[in-house]
């Protein structure tokens, strides 16, 4: 989906919310998930690896926006709040995973990465770029993620990350270098 | 369609097609309904049973330490009985029998790797992965050289800092007196293998996988389960009203400068204060300081986090000091398992 269509559905859910009588947070909320859940549970697996864990943050992420309705200055930033969530909990989810591989490290074997369940999220022919994209530092993840994946402006997923339009910037630039570094790695070295 | 950015672009378009905006979702299951904690998903992407209120009815606090052990030691009596000749009737043995001593050490180890409250138990615990992966290079290599070709087997020497993690569970007196932030990398640099010693490698390592997998998947799901309960007290009340206080520190030390140039935002969690801390660190690293600056620059951030963190890490270390007796003795029948299976694959395989 395309920018323009992400704006113009992120902003049905708002209309509908000021001009059809739905009465509850949690009406308005499964609307937006929806129309959005979908995108989201995409860029939630490429950050995750796992179309499972994605669904699960995604969840998550709508369930803490019908807890946070009441308290949205605006409905319409209801879209960008749940991005922002689901990236939060990719964060969160990445965190608690990062201790326990770090406890399950081998010095030789790259795991996750090349991961079947991973291979399967993207197909084999996209096997390592996702691979270099997990590699990358999370914020650097994120930022390719939200851009590529999501097709966001630079203030969207400043938003969504918690950052400025600036840092997105600088960021997005050093994830392209180091992913190019890691993709060319990849290709010479074997392991 | 070579650079990164193509590539990328191609990626997305493919998971366009996986992730269609009018795929099918599960239901949302709104906070509150019986469903909604339908399932969690564990480090695999496994399917893990839904979280209980069980932390909640933790006893009254105890002597934690003393507590732990008390635990520990409970666990090394099912061994005691098991050397009996017929098992008809627990008798305790006189003396302890050789390999006793040994086999304390490793219901420790064990206890520790998977339910660590301090973040000294958490570098502790970790030796019982190390020991695992020691194991299982040993078995690899092994396997290769059966191939006709070679690998070292020699593992680096266990150091408390080899699995540290310093968002949930910081070693504040180790990092305080070795003034060491991260662990010093010492991987070395990639190695290129002819295609046939790759493939033999990757066989052996697939098949040590197999034998070493029920021993790791144990330990995972243990320490998976603890770890929920360390982001539930991480994330309480107690522990959130410490943030001002962490976030005042951090900003007579400079907070939020980052020289990255990133905006840092309050300190909302105690991850955003060590990923400040790690900004500057990464960030005089990346522009090419010399080692001798970036060794200052560690001295002087490592006293920093250890400054800053040791109230808000105090509350929570003496919450799971109370909680870790409990969830030992709840994880008891799985603990023991775990335990026997570092024995058998460990200790006894060993030699």
């Amino acid at each position: 989906m395309d920018h323009a269509g992400l704006q113009d559905a992120g902003a049905a859910a708002g209309r509908a919310s000021a001009t059809e009588p739905l009465t509850t947070g949690a009406e308005q909320v499964s609307l937006l998930y929806r129309a959005h859940g979908m995108e989201l549970v995409r860029i939630a697996a490429v950050m995750l690896g796992s179309r499972a864990a994605a669904e699960d943050a995604v969840h998550d992420a709508f369930c803490g926006l019908v807890r946070k309705w009441d308290r949205l200055a605006d409905p319409r930033n209801g879209l960008a709040y749940v991005r922002s969530a689901v990236v939060n909990q990719c964060r969160s989810e990445l965190r608690r995973r990062g201790r326990l591989e770090r406890r399950a490290d081998r010095t030789h074997r790259p795991l996750d990465p090349d991961s079947p369940e991973q291979a399967a999220i993207l197909g084999e022919e996209h096997r390592d770029v996702v691979a270099a994209l997990l590699r990358l530092p999370h914020r650097q993840r994120e930022a390719l993620v939200l851009r590529y994946f999501l097709d966001l402006a630079d203030g969207e997923i400043a938003a969504a990350m918690g950052v400025s339009a600036g840092t997105v910037k600088s960021t997005t630039s050093r994830a392209l270098a180091a992913l190019g570094r890691q993709l060319r790695n990849s290709h010479e070295q074997p392991r | 369609m070579n650079s990164p950015d193509d590539r990328l672009r191609a990626a997305a378009r493919s998971a366009l097609d996986l992730f269609p905006p009018d795929g099918d979702l599960p239901p949302l299951q709104p906070p509150g309904s019986a469903r909604h904690r339908r399932r969690r998903t564990g480090p695999a992407g496994s399917t893990r049973s839904g979280g209980t209120n069980r932390w909640r009815r933790w006893a009254a606090p105890v002597a934690a330490a003393a507590a732990v052990m008390a635990v520990i030691a409970a666990l090394v009596v099912p061994h005691e009985i098991g050397s009996g000749a017929s098992g008809s009737k627990p008798t305790t043995p006189p003396s302890a029998p050789p390999g006793l001593s040994q086999r304390r050490a490793l219901d420790a180890l064990v206890a520790l790797s998977v339910a660590p409250a301090t973040g000294a138990q958490y570098d502790r615990g970790g030796k019982l992965i190390w020991m695992l992966h020691a194991q299982e290079l040993r078995v690899t290599a092994r396997c290769v050289a059966a191939a006709g070709y070679h690998i070292s087997e020699k593992t680096a020497p266990f150091s408390l800092a080899m699995y540290a993690d310093n968002t949930e569970m910081p070693d504040l007196p180790r990092i305080a007196r070795t003034h060491e932030f991260v662990p010093v990398g010492g991987a070395g640099g990639p190695i290129n293998y002819a295609p046939g010693e790759e493939q033999a490698y990757m066989n052996c390592v697939q098949s040590t996988s197999a034998i070493y997998s029920p021993l790791l998947t144990a330990d995972r799901t243990l320490l998976f389960n603890w770890m929920r309960t360390v982001t539930r007290v991480q994330t309480s009340r107690e522990v959130r009203a410490a943030l001002p206080a962490l976030q005042a520190c951090a900003t007579r030390y400079g907070f939020p400068h980052n020289p990255y140039g990133s905006t840092a935002g309050p300190i909302e969690t105690f991850g955003d204060f060590v990923a400040w801390v790690a900004d500057n660190l990464d960030g005089a690293g990346s522009r090419g300081a010399s080692q001798r600056v970036l060794n200052a620059l560690e001295r002087h951030w490592s006293s920093v986090f250890v400054t800053c963190a040791t109230p808000i890490v105090g509350i929570w270390q003496r919450t799971l000091l109370k909680a870790q007796p409990n969830f030992l003795r709840l994880h008891a029948r799985p603990l023991l398992q775990l335990d026997n299976l570092a024995w058998k694959y460990l200790v006894q395989r060993r030699h």
